[in-house]
């Protein structure tokens, strides 16, 4: 890590710190910030790890909550964005270890009812494709057993490099290899099935 | 290196986690192994499939979902919530009708008890029908009213009372959870919007004058 870097995450975490101080001495506005930057995030974690969207609808809620009720107690041990991470994921793996509601779809093709973000560059014709590509991986995304989701969810769809997916997951890094190259397997298993 | 690719070692291929040692001999082998090229294009478009799957807006109302469920807790104390009045698994339609009305109550007190009048990140709309009057200035509790359902209420020591029957003596109390609550707030279900808080309604109801609360 260069000292660019290490100076812009310095800035990163100040600015996470500010906003939990803020949200703990009463501004509102603290919180707001909070959900206006990662709405979208926690609800596209919460849509392909639920595999739905209404259940991604009412995960993100309570993810919120959470994240709400725990703000002021958030130190910056981590970025803001690998804790509200850790606790999506944490809501959303115990929710279906409990009501197991997402096994329940585990063979039916996944849905794809939210409204995609809007891409000006694709034609009906494409996006019309796209939104059955789309379905069918979704549906073979939610057939893979949960922490292999998570981890292909969180390396191929979010982003994160091993050691972030490790510091959320809270798990060794040789565990993350691990979850992400079963997942991915998996799915080109159900995926390659299906051509 | 002269070993296959299996399912670990062809990710951690495509995600350059091989040392530079590790990746030539694989490269190496690739070139003699059909099999193995085979499997990693496999597995490289599986990657891409499942990267290429579109991003998602949030619902519009997922804000206001939000919103609800702060006021309805930050109402009723840490860790308890309004699943029995809104049942989000099971009555999912109701319950999306009661937290979109509950929720906009929440934001109008959230707002209204705020000093100062910060600039809100949320754009959190009002549903239409709706309005919330305070007058005087911000650092005193000033009397508040609200247009909802048709009728108007009047905000006073907790209990928003409709106008005209100030002084009344409610007939009967009705839970928002209960069979006859649930009627009413399906009859003017903009009444959700009153109580997300705690506060309570007294309203008339035909020719009764009911209070509607929604306490645990």
């Amino acid at each position: 890590m260069n000292a660019a870097s290490i100076s812009t995450s310095a800035v990163v975490r100040d600015a996470d710190l500010d906003l939990a101080e803020r949200h703990l001495a009463g501004d509102r506005t603290a919180f707001d910030e909070v959900y206006s930057r990662y709405a979208e995030m926690v609800y596209n974690v919460a849509l392909r790890l639920s595999g739905n969207s209404d259940d991604a609808a009412d995960l993100c809620q309570e993810i919120f909550l959470r994240i709400h009720r725990h703000l002021g107690g958030f130190r910056g041990r981590s970025a803001l964005k690998t804790w509200i991470y850790r606790i999506a994921l944490n809501y959303c793996h115990g929710r279906f270890s409990v009501r197991r509601f997402a096994f329940l779809r585990l063979f039916e093709e996944g849905e794809e009812t939210a409204a995609p973000l809007p891409d000006t560059r694709r034609g009906p014709e494409d996006l019309a494709v796209a939104g059955d590509e789309g379905r069918r991986v979704a549906g073979a995304l939610a057939r893979l057993p949960i922490d292999f989701r998570a981890a292909v969810v969180l390396r191929d769809l979010e982003g994160l490099a091993y050691e972030e997916i490790a510091e959320v997951l809270r798990v060794p890094i040789g565990t993350v290899r691990s979850r992400i190259a079963r997942g991915r397997d998996r799915l080109r298993e159900l995926l390659e099935s299906h051509v | 290196m002269n070993r296959h690719l299996d399912a670990d070692l062809a990710s951690a291929y495509l995600d350059r986690r091989l040392t530079l040692p590790e990746r030539r001999g694989l490269d190496l082998h690739l070139e003699d192994c059909g099999d193995c090229r085979g499997r990693l294009a496999s597995l490289r478009r599986t990657v891409a499939r499942v990267a290429s799957l579109e991003r998602q807006a949030p619902p519009a109302d997922l804000a206001l979902d939000v919103r609800f469920r702060i006021a309805a807790e930050a109402g009723r104390g840490p860790r308890r919530s309004l699943r029995s009045l809104v049942p989000l698994f099971s009555l999912r339609p109701l319950g999306a009708a009661i937290a979109t009305a509950l929720a906009f109550v929440g934001v109008v007190t959230l707002r209204d008890l705020e000093l100062g009048g910060r600039a809100r990140a949320l754009a959190l709309r009002p549903p239409h029908g709706v309005v919330s009057v305070v007058e005087g200035g911000p650092t005193f509790p000033a009397p508040t009213t609200s247009e909802v359902a048709g009728r108007t209420f009047v905000w006073n020591d907790n209990i928003w009372v409709e106008k005209g029957l100030e002084g009344d003596h409610p007939l009967r109390k009705v839970h928002a959870a209960s069979p006859a609550g649930r009627r009413l707030l399906a009859r003017y279900h903009d009444l959700g919007y009153l109580i997300s808080d705690g506060a309570r309604v007294v309203l008339r109801d035909r020719r009764d004058t009911l209070e509607l609360w929604s306490g645990g």
